[in-house]
């Protein structure tokens, strides 16, 4: 029972959770970009929330079952077109043996999670299964997908259960139609004192644009300078997930995924963890506005967050195929007041996610 | 000892010791690592030492700042800065400096106002203390540097340096395992393949260690190079005590 890959997209990898206690030696964690989508994509299939899915960058893999199979897409507005018949993101789609799979891409979001139920038969490298490019390690074989690569699957069985009533609410991500600034909450520090009153205001005043040269490491944002009172080096310290570095330009790189795990820039602040999902779902081109937020603040949004999520999971577990037209009428409801209340007005501020 | 403890986003904290490049404030750093891990703080995923701060990675739904601060706190006040006991380990590193393999060489005399042969005796005159790894695998930040060849890093970091790559930043010397963008000022390179996930031990070295890098030729660089290929190069490393 395998996946072939008929073709692989410019850059797919395999992520989890991520490759974690081993910062200490310098080996980033990797994993996924966007957690909540790949959570979800794996929930919805019925696999562990932190199970190794496909993930891809704009455009999706061309893939082939040997029999059939539950998958998912999450992570932007993609869809799953399983031998010419199209399903949107954010459900689960039961795909029939020989079927060829492929990926559409909308307008909305860049980097997608592909589930496979029954998980993928990767082997675990220093407790994980995601693709460190860098170091060549994890995923399959350390690097991204080739066509002609076949990935068996753990539990087969899990195709003959069909979960295509399975729906998780689709997450509200920024547009690139979208005219509003997207803002993005950090935690000021640990170096903020190397700015100076200027350059904090034009940190947290200014608008910057997210640039081509952005990945999974990090993304390269550009826009007025920050000042600092003397250089932008620092004696290397310690970097997460969403540390934003000014570096020598004076323009902020915000720390990604596949991050190093120490540096020598100075960082201005810290994306919360609740908007780097979000961000990282942002195109080149797009956006942002800095808005600074307490340590405090920010815990209660994860936990609150966690809350949420787990109360999804439960209502998933509980509703069954019976109960599809419930779901959907209430989908539908839910769009409409989408649709009815509107969208803000041109050049007004939004914040990320559901309030 | 003193201390402050910083947010670093939601998810991790910094404890600052210092602000140097210093062996008494890396001791007490590593002091505090192995102390800390042995506490078992819960919530706590992982430590990262670096030259004089100690980042806690820990996972804030099942304790918040405020807590994990305050617990920190108590633990640091019981600890024992005598306990720590290290003998000198160093591993020897050949590096082939200048030309192809260190096209920074220049830039370095330059502002050192030095010749290329006193730059690298200098840069080769020195055991390091390793004290710490970071920024990618096996990547070492050593201190000890000789300040007369300090330099500051590339205002723009390069897109492509090739693993071997050993620079100077500012007062720091150090390393590059594998193929990386980066800003530091390349000097030479070694041979020696510091980074190996086929190999028992991947990474050759811990913070704590020592090491020595010895000027070889181009001639020498290939023919050690030949022998890491077939797996049959022996590292070299000092042990005292």
């Amino acid at each position: 029972m395998a996946m072939h890959v008929i073709n692989p997209g410019p850059r797919t990898t395999i992520q989890d959770k991520g490759r974690l206690g081993y910062q200490n030696s310098g080996f980033a964690p990797s994993g996924f970009m966007d957690r909540v989508a790949s959570r979800m994509a794996n929930v919805l299939v019925g696999n562990d929330p932190s199970e190794a899915v496909l993930e891809f960058c704009l455009i999706g893999p061309v893939l082939c079952f040997d029999e059939t199979v539950n998958i998912a897409v999450c992570g932007g507005d993609f869809g799953i077109d399983a031998g010419g018949r199209i399903y949107p993101a954010d459900r689960a789609v039961r795909v029939p043996a020989g079927t060829t799979v492929r990926i559409t891409t909308g307008r909305v979001g860049i980097y997608g999670s592909i589930a496979v139920g029954g998980g993928l038969d990767i082997p675990v490298v220093m407790g994980s299964r995601s693709t460190n490019l860098r170091c060549g390690i994890g995923g399959y074989r350390g690097r991204a997908l080739m066509a002609g690569d076949t990935i068996m699957l753990r539990s087969p069985e899990n195709g003959l259960k069909d979960m295509s009533w399975r729906r998780m609410p689709p997450r509200r991500l920024v547009s690139p139609d979208d005219p509003d600034i997207t803002r993005v909450r950090v935690i000021p520090g640990p170096q903020e004192e190397m700015f100076t009153q200027e350059g904090l205001r034009t940190f947290y005043e200014s608008t910057y644009e997210i640039t081509p040269r952005s990945d999974r490491m990090g993304y390269r944002l550009t826009g007025p300078k920050v000042e600092s009172k003397g250089g932008y080096d620092i004696l290397s310290d310690g970097i997460v997930n969403g540390s934003v570095q000014i570096s020598g330009t004076g323009e902020p790189i915000v720390m990604m995924a596949d991050r190093q795990t120490t540096g020598g820039y100075a960082k201005i602040a810290s994306l919360i963890n609740v908007d780097i999902p979000l961000f990282a779902q942002l195109r080149p081109g797009q956006k942002v506005q800095f808005e600074r937020c307490t340590v405090q603040e920010a815990q209660e949004l994860i936990r609150k967050a966690d809350r949420e999520w787990k109360e999804h999971c439960q209502k998933l577990e509980e509703s069954g195929p019976p109960q599809i037209k419930v779901i959907q009428r209430r989908a539908a409801a839910a769009e409409e007041e989408r649709t009815r209340r509107g969208r803000g007005k041109a050049g007004a501020v939004k914040r990320f996610g559901r309030r | 000892m003193e201390y402050k403890i910083l947010p670093v986003g939601d998810s991790a904290l910094t404890i600052v010791f210092g602000n140097e490049i210093d062996p008494e404030t890396s001791r007490i750093v590593r002091i505090a690592r192995n102390y800390l891990t042995n506490q078992n703080i819960e919530g706590v995923n992982e430590y990262v030492q670096t030259y004089a701060t100690l980042m806690v990675h820990y996972d804030p739904v099942t304790v918040g700042y405020d807590e994990l601060a305050a617990g920190i706190d108590a633990a640091l006040a019981r600890m024992d800065l005598t306990s720590d006991h290290m003998k000198k380990h160093t591993i020897v590193i050949p590096v082939c400096y200048g030309g192809e393999f260190g096209p920074d060489l220049p830039t370095v005399c330059e502002h050192a106002g030095l010749s290329a042969e006193e730059v690298i005796r200098r840069h080769s005159a020195v055991d390091y203390l390793i004290y710490m790894l970071g920024f990618m695998p096996g990547f070492v930040y050593l201190g000890g540097m000789d300040r007369s060849i300090s330099t500051p890093r590339l205002r723009n970091p390069r897109e492509r340096l090739e693993a071997g790559s050993v620079g100077i930043a500012a007062d720091q010397t150090g390393i590059y395992p594998l193929v990386s963008p980066g800003g530091w000022q390349i000097i030479g390179r070694t041979p020696l393949k510091l980074y190996d996930h086929d190999r028992e031990k991947p990474i050759l070295y811990e913070a704590g260690e020592y090491i020595r890098f010895v000027p070889i030729t181009e001639a020498e660089y290939a023919a050690i190079r030949k022998q890491v290929e077939n797996g049959t190069y022996e590292y070299q490393w000092i042990r005292e005590g």
